[in-house]
């Protein structure tokens, strides 16, 4: 190694700054990490991150995604398949002697719900879900259901929906 | 990059190979991520959470991703879906609109330490909070994320036509807000 330091005669009369060669390294990656992402945004909106938060998060994601991850095969003492069967011939038999010995007072039920009551439960703001559990209402059996966009509806479907429940006719039109 | 994408998918799919592929992932793709959300929440710790939830969500569902948009369109949509469902939450949370949210979160830049814009700066980060969800998103993703209107419209499923004229839009207004404010 100690070969190459002197294959350069310097005896052209240039010279360059003092810890040039030791820098350029450095700065020759740290211009090629900068270009392989998109930090020039950072300059852009004025926006700052911590020092070394990239590396760290790449850890931290790693480390939970294998801390989520299944460790080996569980094998249940009795198959679950047998419970759903069993659980679903007691249901049955509840849902009978429930049914005809006694009948409940019709009120209070899901059905006797106005839509209006159920809109406001959804909206009101104790309804106490948070960023994660709403976070998860969007993905069901591993798959992502878009956010919902009224411009995936066609023009049709809004004015049947629209005939259907608005009375006032000078609305649709407007 | 079509097929090398592809490749990796593949060894993303494949349980034996997913540790190691998932690592490459996150490697390629945390700053390009991580830049998105931040733009649209401000905030680098909220941003933090939903980046971290955003490669959660990946891993989980990576193996049911059937390829029918390219991988990157596909994880920049969990990403904006996280973003805009804690926007929402947040919202609902401090008993805020999402406009007012939108000028509170502008408002505590002007005291974060890890904003260090200037003056116009952040006149511009006040111009885009008052544009619509959309327009923002457009404006964003064009203008600080230098995507091209072709990756911008797999990732949010909206034609290129339809991109420009948002983003020429909201230029407008950004150009008005500037001058009369």
């Amino acid at each position: 190694m100690k070969k190459n330091f002197k294959t350069y005669k310097n005896n052209s009369g240039f010279k360059i700054p003092s810890n040039y060669m030791q820098d350029f390294e450095a700065k020759l990656l740290n211009s090629l990490e900068i270009d392989s992402t998109y930090s020039n945004s950072q300059n852009k909106n004025g926006f700052k991150v911590p020092e070394g938060y990239f590396d760290t998060v790449e850890k931290e994601v790693l480390a939970k995604v294998t801390a989520s991850a299944p460790k080996g095969k569980v094998i249940a003492l009795f198959s679950r398949r047998s419970i759903y069967y069993a659980a679903a011939v007691a249901a049955v038999f509840i849902a009978l002697i429930s049914t005809v010995l006694f009948k409940a007072p019709d009120t209070n039920s899901i059905n006797n719900l106005e839509y209006a009551a159920l809109e406001d439960y959804f909206n009101d703001e104790d309804s106490d879900l948070n960023y994660n559990e709403l976070s998860n209402l969007i993905y069901e059996d591993g798959v992502i259901i878009e956010s919902l966009n009224a411009s995936n509806f066609s023009d049709d479907a809004i004015l049947d929906y629209l005939n259907e429940n608005v009375e006032d006719s000078r609305l649709i039109i407007e | 990059m079509k097929l090398e994408e592809n490749i990796l998918l593949k060894r993303l799919q494949d349980p034996k190979l997913i540790k190691q592929a998932f690592g490459e992932l996150v490697s390629l793709y945390k700053e390009r991520l991580y830049w998105h959300i931040r733009n649209m929440v401000k905030d680098h710790d909220d941003t933090d959470d939903i980046l971290q939830n955003t490669f959660i969500k990946i891993y989980q569902n990576i193996a049911n991703f059937k390829g029918d948009s390219l991988l990157y369109s596909w994880m920049y949509r969990i990403a904006t879906n996280e973003a805009i469902t804690f926007l929402n939450s947040k919202a609902k949370k401090i008993h805020l609109s999402s406009q007012d949210l939108q000028d509170k979160l502008i408002e505590n830049l002007e005291s974060d330490v890890y904003f260090e814009g200037d003056e116009i700066q952040l006149k511009l980060q006040k111009a885009i909070a008052k544009l619509p969800q959309k327009q923002q998103q457009v404006f964003n993703m064009k203008y600080f994320e230098e995507l091209k209107y072709k990756e911008i419209s797999e990732i949010l499923g909206t034609s290129e036509g339809a991109l420009k004229a948002s983003y020429h839009i909201a230029v407008k207004k950004i150009e008005d807000f500037l001058k009369t404010n």
